[in-house]
């Protein structure tokens, strides 16, 4: 997983994987929770730049 | 009480009532004067006059007294038609202009987060609809799609547990 786009492709994966009912759902509550963990990390990123007016460039939230 | 007797009771009362006025007229006592206003009306007479006699026990509404002054009562009309219309226009431009007002309070409340920040938490533990279609407000608008996604695996595994 490189960047966000994949991120949105593995949960879309994950989500279709739930409702199947071939995985676990533990292990998937797991990975969201992760994936929910990597978000905020984004958001943290972005709010701090948006305080300080930059405009970064994140590697992670580059298609 | 059987109808046959309501009937029979109403006649008894009416014959009664006859008998009496016919006493009276008898007696040479002057049949009553038509009356001339309604019982509502008799009523706020009365409460008028039972205001003016007591100015200290009347209530703050009841001393503006829209009904008694007619420019008043305009300005209030006004004051209402006023309201109205404000709310119309709003809600007119919010209609024409739905795009900008949802950025403009997306910005709101990204820069003011501490404001309704207890309804998104509650909206937020229950992850309804309504709270997955508002987070463009919330979060950066890069990160709305995956945390939307994110959002609705959390949905579908509070339901399966």
């Amino acid at each position: 997983m490189k960047n966000i786009t994949e991120l949105t492709q593995n949960l879309t994966q994950l989500y279709a994987a739930l409702k199947d009912g071939t995985i676990d759902v533990k292990v998937a509550a797991e990975m969201n929770n992760t994936a929910g963990k990597i978000i905020n990390v984004q958001k943290v990123q972005l709010e701090y730049a948006m305080l300080r007016k930059e405009a970064p460039s994140i590697k992670f939230l580059e298609k | 009480m059987p109808y046959k007797d309501v009937a029979l009771h109403r006649e008894a009362i009416n014959a009664a009532r006859r008998k009496r006025y016919a006493e009276l007229r008898a007696a040479g006592v002057p049949p009553p004067k038509p009356q001339t206003e309604s019982a509502k009306e008799a009523a706020n007479r009365r409460a008028k006059a039972w205001r003016a006699a007591n100015p200290d026990k009347v209530r703050a509404y009841k001393k503006r007294k829209y009904w008694e002054d007619p420019d008043k009562a305009r300005l209030k009309q006004r004051e209402r038609v006023d309201k109205q219309a404000a709310k119309a226009r709003s809600r007119a431009y919010y209609r024409s202009n739905r795009e900008y007002v949802t950025q403009r309070e997306a910005a709101y409340y990204r820069a003011n987060p501490e404001v309704n920040r207890a309804a998104n938490r509650r909206c937020a533990e229950r992850l309804t609809d309504g709270y997955i279609h508002k987070l463009d407000k919330t979060l950066p608008p890069e990160l709305y799609e995956v945390k939307r996604v994110q959002l609705l695996i959390k949905r579908q595994i509070k339901e399966m547990t």
